[in-house]
C-alpha cells in the first residue's frame, strides 16, 4: 500500500494515500477568535472551507511554522472515503475535510503489510498506529482519524 | 383534500421519519449507553403513541405506549440498561414499522409476542420493586388498551365499505348502521359517511399520482440549493474583480440571472405554513372533546412562507404547545365561568413577517403557566437549589419548563404530561437558527412566540471588522448599529464586572470580542470613536464592540467542523466575495455562552448596589430638565415633568400689591416668585422688558417662577453633587453645558412661599417606635424627593425601585417596615401585584400599603383600594402624602 511521508519537527511519518485529498501549499490562514494554538486556522480550498491543525503542535512539539517547504495535507472527509486496505489505518477520518500543516513533505513509498510493526511500549502514542523501518529511516504511520478529531478524548483543545 | 386527510397523511409521513430516528437511535444505543439517545428514543416513541392514539390506530398506540414506558422507566434510573434489551427494541422498532407499512396501520397484527417481550426484558434487569409490582405497574395499561382495541380491524371495514358504497344511499336501516357507527370509532365522533370518504380518499391517493407537481427528492434540492449559493458567491467575486471594468454588460445581465435563479431556487422550497396550521384545527377540536372543555383556535398569517425544512420541524413543537395549551393552558367552562371568564378559551396561533425573520406565536387565554408549581417540581428534581426557588421571577420559573424532564402535570396521559415537550420544542427552535419567547400571566393565559429564519440557506449579512479579523452576523441577529461619539461615553458605564449601555431606558451589556472568545490579542483597536452592533436572540440583547462596518453581503453559512464544535458562539464560516473566509456569529450562541440574562443582569445590577450607590446611580439616569436663568450668572434647573406652562410676559402685566408681585394668567391670580429672594443669587435684573413665567403641576401651588431667560430642555444623565450653597431648596447642582446648575426642589420651595398650604404636618410616629418606610417607586427623581419629604419629618426611609425588590426586602425583614409607599406603575413588579403577593403573605399581610401615583381620578382610587391598597395618595402633594401615611402609623 502505498504511504505519503512528511517531516514534523523532524520525525519522519506517513499517511495512507487513499485517506488523502489533496496537498497544497499553505496560502492565507484565516485565524478563528478563540480557537485554540493548535489551530492555524481555516482556508479557502476552491470555494470549501478547511480547518487546519498544526501538526507540530498537535505532537506536543515546535510549531510547524509556513516557509517554502511546508504543506497542508487536506485530508477526505468520511464521506470522501471508500478504500479500506484492512489495517485500520483509514477506515474513519473526519466527518468533515480537515487540513493537516506539516513541514516538509517527502516522497511516496510502498509498504507491506507484513512490513508494519506495533508501536514500542515506550513512545506510545494515541496518534501512532504502525513505526516502519526503511532502510535508515524510522517511518511511524498516523492514525489520521484520532488527529483528525481532536477534541474526541484528549483535552487539546480545552 | 379534506383536513382529516392531509393530516392523517402528514403523520404518516412524520412518523415514517420518527422510525427512521428510532432505528438511528437504537443503532448508537447498541455501541454505547447515553442517557441522550434515551431522550432521543423516548422522543421518537413518545410521537409516534401521541399520532397513533390520535387516529385509533390502537395497536401501534399499544405497542408503543409500552415502550415508552420502558424507555422512561431507563430514564428516570428505575430500570438498569442491559445491552440485552436491545435487540428486543429493534424488534419493537420493527413492528412498528411493518405496522406503519401494513395496509390497516397493525391493527391486524399480532403484538402479544413483542409485548411480552419487552416487559420481560425490562422485568429481568429491574432494580426497584419486585417483578410483581412491576407488572402491576405496566399491566392495567395494556389490559386498557386492548379493551379499545375490540373495535372491528380496519381492513374489514375497509371491504366492508367500499362494498356498501355502491348502495350508500340504501343503508338507512338503523341497526346496521349503528353498529358500524359503534365499530368504528370510539374516541371520535366521525359519521359513518365521512369515515367512508376518508378511507376511499386514502385508497384513491395511494394508487394515483397528483398531476400538477412532481416529487423531488429532498437531496436534490438540497444539492441545488448548495449550487446556487456556490454560483452567488461566485458572481459576487466576479463583480468585485470587474468593478473597475467599463465593459462588464453581459457579466451584469448574468449577475441578474443569477439573483433570478437563486429567487426561484429559494422559492423551491419555500410554503406557506398554512398547511401545517391546518391540521391543528381538527386536533384542537379532538382534543377538546377529549379533555372536555371548549377551546376556539383562531389561526392568521397562513400565507407566512417558510423554507420548506423550517415547516417541517415546526410541525413537532407546534403539536406539542397546541396540546399543552389544550390540556394545561385551557380551564375547564366551569372554572372559566366562576373566574368571570368566557367560557370557551380561545388558542391564538400567528405567524408573520416581522424584520426579515418570521415569527411565530401561539397563545392562549388559560389559566397560564403556575409558576409555582414549576418551582416546586424543579426543587424536587433538583434543578434549582431553594435559594434560586425563592429569588426567581415568574419569568424565570416559567422558562424553566423548557428543562427535560420538568412537566407540571400531575398526571401521565397519553396527551402529555412526561415532560418530553418543551425541551425538544426549545432544542428544534434553536436548532433552525431560531430563538423562543415564553410569557406568562397567571389567570390570564400564556404565549410562545418563536422567531424563526425565512430560509437556512443564503443570509444577508453584514461583515465587520473586530482586530485583525473579519466576522459576518446575519441581519437576522442584528437589531441596530450604534455608534459612540466622544462625550457619549457617559451613557456606557460598569456594573459589576459587566460594561452596559442604557439604550432608549433599556440596560444592555456590552461585550468585547475578547469577553466572548477569551482571546485577548483579537481586542478591537479603538480609537476615539467606536461602534457598536445591538444583537438579539429573542428578547436578549447585547451590544458587541466592532472597529468598523465594511459592508453588506449575501453569504452562505457553512457549518462549523466538528472539531471547532466547542465554540457556539460561531454559527458556522463563510467564504466571502473576495475569497476571503470569515466566521459567522451566532447571537444566539454568544448569549448563552455569557449567559446574558438580562434579568440576571438587572438583579445583580439592583442587587449588588448599596443604597447609596443605587441612588446615585439612579440620579445618574435620564432626566429631562427645563434649564432656565434667573440673572446673568446663574443657571437654574427643575424636572420638566413638574412643569405645567411657561408664559412670556411683559413687564407692564405685572400688578403689585404691597411688596408681592402679581400677574393674571388665565381667570387666576398668581403670586410671582423671584428666586434670588431665596437663594443667595444676584437680583433679578431690574432692567428687562420682559420676562418668563413658570408655573408648575404641583397642587395648590399657584404661584409663577420668574426667569429671565429660557435656555432650554435638556435630557441627559445627572451627576448630582451636594449643593455648596445652603437653603433646603436646592436638590442639588450639576454642571450643564459647562455651568454650573442648581437644581431646585420645588416641593421644599413651595413650602418656604406658602408654610401656611404647605406646612409639614406633624409626625406623631416620632412618639412612637413606628418609623420605619419603604418607599416603592421607579421613577429615581420622584424615590428621591419622596424620601427627602418623609425624612424631613422623621421617618427612616428604605428605598426600592420595583416590586420585587420591595417584596424581597419585605421577606428579608418582615418586622422592619411599619407601613409601605408604592408607586402603582412599575417594571418587573408593579404594585398591584405587590400588595397582592403582601397580602397573601402571613407575615406581610399587616403591613399597610399606601399606593403613590400621579393619577388623581377616582376610578384609579378605587382600583387600588380593589387591589388591596390600604390608602391612596397624590405624588405631587406633599401633604396628603404625608396625611396618608399618617392615618396608618396613628390608627395602629
Amino acid at each position: 500500500m502505498l504511504y505519503s511521508l512528511f517531516h514534523v519537527d523532524k520525525t519522519l511519518m506517513a499517511v495512507p494515500i487513499t485517506t488523502i485529498l489533496e496537498i497544497v501549499r499553505p496560502s492565507m490562514f484565516y485565524s478563528i477568535s478563540g480557537s485554540p494554538e493548535v489551530i492555524d486556522g481555516l482556508i479557502n480550498f476552491r470555494g470549501k472551507v478547511v480547518t487546519v491543525i498544526n501538526t507540530g503542535l498537535a505532537f506536543g512539539g515546535n510549531k510547524v511554522e509556513t516557509t517554502e517547504e511546508s504543506r497542508v495535507y487536506i485530508f477526505k472527509k468520511n464521506s470522501e472515503l471508500k478504500v479500506a486496505d484492512g489495517t485500520g489505518l483509514d477506515s474513519e477520518l473526519s466527518p468533515d475535510n480537515i487540513g493537516l500543516h506539516v513541514d516538509n513533505i517527502e516522497n511516496v513509498i510502498n509498504i507491506e503489510i507484513d512490513e508494519l510493526q506495533a508501536v514500542p511500549a515506550n513512545m506510545a502514542h494515541p496518534f501512532y498506529k504502525f513505526v516502519v523501518r526503511k532502510g535508515d529511516d524510522f517511518i511511524i504511520i498516523l492514525r489520521p482519524a484520532e488527529i483528525l478529531n481532536l477534541n474526541k478524548d484528549r483535552d487539546l483543545l480545552s | 383534500m379534506n383536513i382529516e386527510d392531509e393530516v392523517f397523511k402528514n403523520f404518516l409521513a412524520e412518523m415514517a421519519e420518527r422510525l427512521i430516528d428510532l432505528e438511528q437511535g437504537l443503532q448508537d444505543l447498541e455501541k454505547e449507553f447515553s442517557i441522550d439517545v434515551i431522550n432521543k428514543l423516548f422522543r421518537a416513541v413518545h410521537t409516534i403513541k401521541g399520532g397513533c392514539g390520535f387516529f385509533s390506530l390502537t395497536k401501534i398506540t399499544e405497542l408503543s405506549h409500552l415502550f415508552e414506558d420502558i424507555l422512561m422507566k431507563i430514564r428516570e434510573g428505575d430500570l438498569v440498561f442491559d445491552v440485552k434489551m436491545v435487540p428486543t427494541f429493534f424488534a419493537a422498532c420493527d413492528a412498528l414499522k411493518d405496522m406503519h407499512e401494513s395496509d390497516d396501520y397493525g391493527n391486524s397484527y399480532d403484538i402479544k409476542e413483542i409485548c411480552a417481550d419487552l416487559l420481560s426484558g425490562s422485568l429481568s434487569s429491574q432494580t426497584f420493586g419486585s417483578p410483581e409490582q412491576q407488572i402491576k405497574k405496566i399491566l392495567p395499561v395494556e389490559i386498557e388498551s386492548q379493551d379499545k382495541g375490540s373495535n372491528l380491524p380496519k381492513a374489514e371495514l375497509h371491504n366492508a365499505q367500499i362494498n356498501l358504497m355502491p348502495v350508500d344511499k340504501s343503508i338507512e336501516s338503523e341497526p346496521v348502521k349503528k353498529d358500524l357507527e359503534k365499530s368504528v370509532s370510539v374516541d371520535n365522533d366521525f359519521t359513518l359517511e365521512e369515515v367512508i370518504k376518508s378511507i376511499q380518499k386514502n385508497s384513491l391517493d395511494k394508487n394515483q399520482p397528483q398531476n400538477e407537481t412532481i416529487r423531488v427528492k429532498v437531496d436534490l434540492l438540497n444539492r441545488l440549493m448548495e449550487l446556487t449559493g456556490e454560483i452567488v458567491v461566485g458572481r459576487n467575486q466576479l463583480l468585485r474583480q470587474f468593478a473597475d471594468s467599463d465593459n462588464k454588460i453581459a457579466l451584469s445581465s448574468m449577475a441578474h440571472l443569477i439573483s433570478d435563479l437563486q429567487q426561484v431556487v429559494l422559492q423551491t422550497r419555500m410554503q406557506p405554513i398554512g398547511g401545517t396550521f391546518t391540521k391543528f384545527n381538527r386536533i384542537v377540536r379532538d382534543l377538546s372533546k377529549q379533555v372536555n372543555k371548549q377551546i376556539k383556535l383562531v389561526v392568521k398569517g397562513e400565507e407566512t412562507e417558510l423554507d420548506r425544512s423550517i415547516i417541517e420541524s415546526l410541525s413537532d413543537p407546534l403539536t406539542h404547545l397546541i396540546r399543552n395549551c389544550c390540556d394545561h393552558g385551557i380551564e375547564s367552562s366551569q372554572l372559566r365561568i366562576s373566574n368571570g371568564k368566557d367560557p370557551t378559551g380561545t388558542i391564538w396561533l400567528e405567524a408573520k413577517n416581522e424584520r426579515g425573520q418570521v415569527s411565530i406565536t401561539i397563545e392562549d387565554n388559560g389559566a397560564g403557566i403556575d409558576t409555582e408549581k414549576v418551582k416546586l417540581k424543579a426543587l424536587k428534581t433538583g434543578l434549582i437549589t431553594s435559594v434560586q426557588a425563592a429569588s426567581m421571577s415568574d419569568i424565570e420559573a416559567a422558562n424553566l419548563i423548557f428543562n427535560p424532564g420538568l412537566s407540571t402535570s400531575d398526571a401521565i396521559t397519553s396527551l402529555s404530561g412526561r415532560g418530553v415537550g418543551m425541551d425538544v420544542v426549545k432544542s428544534t427552535v434553536e436548532k433552525l437558527g431560531g430563538a423562543l419567547d415564553l410569557e406568562t400571566k397567571s389567570g390570564l393565559g400564556a404565549k410562545i412566540t418563536f422567531y424563526l429564519p425565512t430560509t437556512l440557506a443564503i443570509m444577508s449579512s453584514l461583515i465587520v471588522r473586530i482586530g485583525d479579523n473579519r466576522f459576518a452576523i446575519p441581519h437576522s441577529e442584528l437589531r441596530e448599529v450604534i455608534l459612540i461619539r466622544p462625550g457619549d461615553e457617559l451613557q456606557i458605564e460598569k456594573i459589576m464586572d459587566h460594561t452596559v449601555y442604557r439604550l432608549r431606558g433599556n440596560l444592555i451589556p456590552i461585550l468585547k470580542m475578547s469577553e466572548i472568545t477569551g482571546d485577548p490579542s483579537q481586542d478591537s483597536i479603538g480609537g476615539d470613536h467606536s461602534v457598536f452592533l445591538v444583537l438579539h436572540s429573542g428578547t436578549n440583547q447585547f451590544g458587541l464592540i466592532v472597529d468598523s462596518i465594511e459592508h453588506t453581503e449575501e453569504i452562505v453559512i457553512k457549518p462549523l467542523p466538528r472539531i471547532l464544535n466547542k465554540l457556539t458562539y460561531y454559527a458556522g464560516s463563510s467564504i466571502l466575495g473576495d475569497s476571503d473566509v470569515a466566521m459567522v456569529l451566532s447571537a444566539n450562541g454568544i448569549s448563552q455562552n455569557q449567559s446574558l440574562h438580562l434579568q440576571e443582569l438587572d438583579s445583580l445590577f439592583l442587587n449588588n448596589k448599596s443604597f447609596e450607590d443605587m441612588q446615585l446611580m439612579d440620579m445618574q439616569e435620564k432626566q429631562d430638565l427645563l434649564v432656565f436663568r434667573c440673572g446673568p450668572d446663574e443657571q437654574l434647573a427643575i424636572p420638566l415633568s413638574l412643569v405645567f406652562k411657561i408664559e412670556r410676559i411683559d413687564v407692564d402685566q405685572i400688578d403689585k400689591i404691597a411688596n408681592k408681585h402679581f400677574i393674571n394668567l388665565g381667570d387666576k391670580n398668581i403670586l410671582l416668585i423671584y428666586l434670588d429672594q431665596y437663594l443667595d443669587l444676584k437680583p433679578f435684573p431690574s432692567d428687562s422688558k420682559y420676562f418668563f413665567v413658570i408655573t408648575t403641576k404641583i397642587d395648590r401651588f399657584e404661584v409663577g417662577i420668574v426667569a429671565s431667560s429660557i435656555e432650554e430642555s435638556f435630557h441627559a444623565r445627572l451627576v448630582l453633587d451636594t449643593p455648596p450653597i445652603s437653603g433646603k431648596i436646592i436638590l442639588g447642582i450639576t454642571k450643564l453645558y459647562d455651568r454650573i446648575t442648581l437644581i431646585l426642589d420645588l416641593f421644599s420651595l413651595a413650602e418656604q412661599v406658602s408654610p401656611e398650604s404647605f406646612k409639614a404636618i406633624d409626625f406623631s410616629g416620632k412618639s412612637t417606635n413606628k418609623n420605619q418606610l419603604l418607599v416603592v417607586d421607579d421613577t429615581p427623581f420622584f424615590r428621591h424627593l419622596e424620601k427627602k419629604y418623609f425624612e424631613s419629618v422623621g421617618f427612616k426611609v428604605t428605598l426600592a425601585s420595583n416590586g420585587r425588590e420591595a417584596l424581597e426586602l419585605l421577606l428579608e425583614k418582615p418586622s422592619k417596615y411599619d407601613l409601605v409607599v408604592s408607586d402603582i406603575v412599575m417594571p418587573i413588579m408593579d404594585g398591584y401585584e405587590l400588595v397582592k403577593n403582601m397580602k397573601i403573605n402571613s407575615l406581610l399581610m399587616k403591613i399597610p400599603v399606601v399606593a403613590l401615583t400621579s393619577f388623581s381620578e377616582a376610578e384609579h382610587h378605587e382600583k387600588a383600594l380593589a387591589a388591596g391598597f390600604d390608602g391612596y395618595a397624590i405624588k405631587t402633594n406633599k401633604e396628603t402624602i404625608l396625611k396618608a401615611v399618617n392615618r396608618f402609623l396613628i390608627e395602629e
